[in-house]
């Protein structure tokens, strides 16, 4: 018992950080979220005695989300969940970095779910092509367009808008 | 744009397309490609710098405590299913001490039942059947020498060996291994008041008993659990000294 507890402990410790950013970009809210996190977790503990191998645990916890979620739309307790601004501390001096933080994060919510997740797993993860594949049940190949175009939205949307600033100021 | 062979034009598509995929691809035909062609070099530099900002901005910040909280509402869960398992244990418990009472009210004018009080015993000290102390015939027969009594024999693990109450009697409270499962034993030194039943049981249990020289060995097992191999094992293997 207290072996399970302290396996429990150290898989909290180690991946709920990077669980609830996935959680936030799936649901794009923090307080559904911090809900779908806690009941991920709860069903990891239920059922940790099927997790053999600790290497897996990151996939295995991102499943039981994924399945949270869906469970979610399911009872139809959902509202359309909208990004929230993001709250960078605002006492903090509006310097170019933050500026282009507060863009970039409003162009990854303004991606679709299906360039987003992937991205995500990527970045959070590290996951390769193959293992978002199997993660997402999609061929490889469509994860590697999705990343692909992902990544130029960003940047064109970024560029145009940097052009955009070019002519006001110039 | 500078004009480039057609096959060029495709790997230079290629090119990007990968690192698009993945800028931190490390993989050696990219990197030959780039040493290759300045301009690729520095769209792959402004790539991984995106990518750097991206990786921030992905990581969002998580909310305060939010480890301390998932702990807590596991270990919440845990303690309320555990108290659920205990609510039952302590209901069965409680109707026994209740029948217990009841029996005590009606029979404590006459003799006392031991086989009774093994029973209650076994129900009020369950946590004896949980643990494992190891104990060696020694420390087992330096127990029983308070009564008089050794073992002459081994008489296989012996998991609990404590002395407690029985009637105001000291007695000494034993749990062994047998090839069916744990077995109470409660060697209980006679008195006056005291009296015998050979054979006794309860829904749960059944037990045995008998009267040696100086103390009387009650067996309580699990309900169709074989008692009597034991019994006659112990009874040739444990010796009172007068």
């Amino acid at each position: 018992m207290t072996n399970k507890n302290k396996r429990y402990e150290a898989l909290v410790q180690a991946l709920h950080g990077d669980i609830y950013r996935y959680a936030y970009w799936l649901v794009g809210n923090k307080a559904v979220a911090e809900d779908i996190v806690q009941e991920t977790f709860l069903r990891a503990w239920k059922s940790l005695d099927s997790l053999k191998d600790e290497k897996a645990a990151k996939s295995w916890l991102i499943t039981i989300l994924r399945r949270e979620n869906a469970r979610r739309f399911e009872r139809k307790q959902f509202d359309l969940v909208e990004f929230e601004d993001m709250n960078i501390a605002d006492d903090s001096p509006d310097n170019e970095d933050v500026l282009q933080q507060r863009e970039l994060h409003r162009l990854m919510a303004s991606l679709t779910q299906e360039y987003r997740e992937p991205l995500v797993l990527q970045v959070l993860f590290g996951f390769s092509g193959q293992e978002i594949a199997e993660q997402l049940a999609l061929n490889k190949n469509t994860v590697m367009t999705r990343l692909f175009r992902a990544r130029n939205q960003i940047k064109e949307a970024l560029e145009s808008a940097e052009q955009t600033r070019g002519r006001r100021n110039g | 744009m500078q004009s480039k062979p057609e096959d060029a034009e495709m790997d230079d598509l290629q090119f990007r397309r990968t690192i698009y995929a993945n800028p931190h691809a490390n993989d050696e035909q990219l990197k030959q490609a780039a040493s290759q062609d300045p301009a690729r070099q520095q769209f792959w530099n402004e790539m991984k710098s995106l990518e750097n900002n991206i990786e921030q901005s992905v990581k969002v910040p998580v909310p305060d405590g939010l480890a301390q909280r998932l702990l807590l509402r596991q270990s919440m869960a845990q303690y309320q299913q555990h108290r659920q398992r205990r609510r039952w244990t302590l209901a069965v418990a409680a109707s026994v001490l209740f029948t217990f009472g009841l029996s005590f009210t009606l029979w404590q004018h006459r003799d006392i039942n031991l086989a009774e009080h093994a029973l209650a015993h076994v129900y009020h000290e369950e946590g004896a059947m949980f643990v494992d102390e190891g104990l060696s015939l020694e420390q087992v027969n330096a127990k029983l020498a308070s009564f008089g009594g050794r073992f002459t024999a081994d008489i296989g693990k012996v998991y609990y060996a404590n002395f407690c109450d029985f009637r105001s009697v000291k007695s000494l409270h034993m749990v062994l291994d047998t090839p069916q499962g744990k077995v109470t034993l409660f060697v209980v030194p006679h008195q006056d008041n005291f009296f015998l039943q050979e054979e006794f049981s309860d829904q749960q249990y059944e037990g045995r008993a008998m009267a040696l020289q100086q103390a009387s060995l009650i067996l309580v097992g699990e309900q169709g659990q074989p008692l009597e191999t034991l019994q006659e094992s112990l009874r040739h293997k444990v010796q009172f000294s007068v």
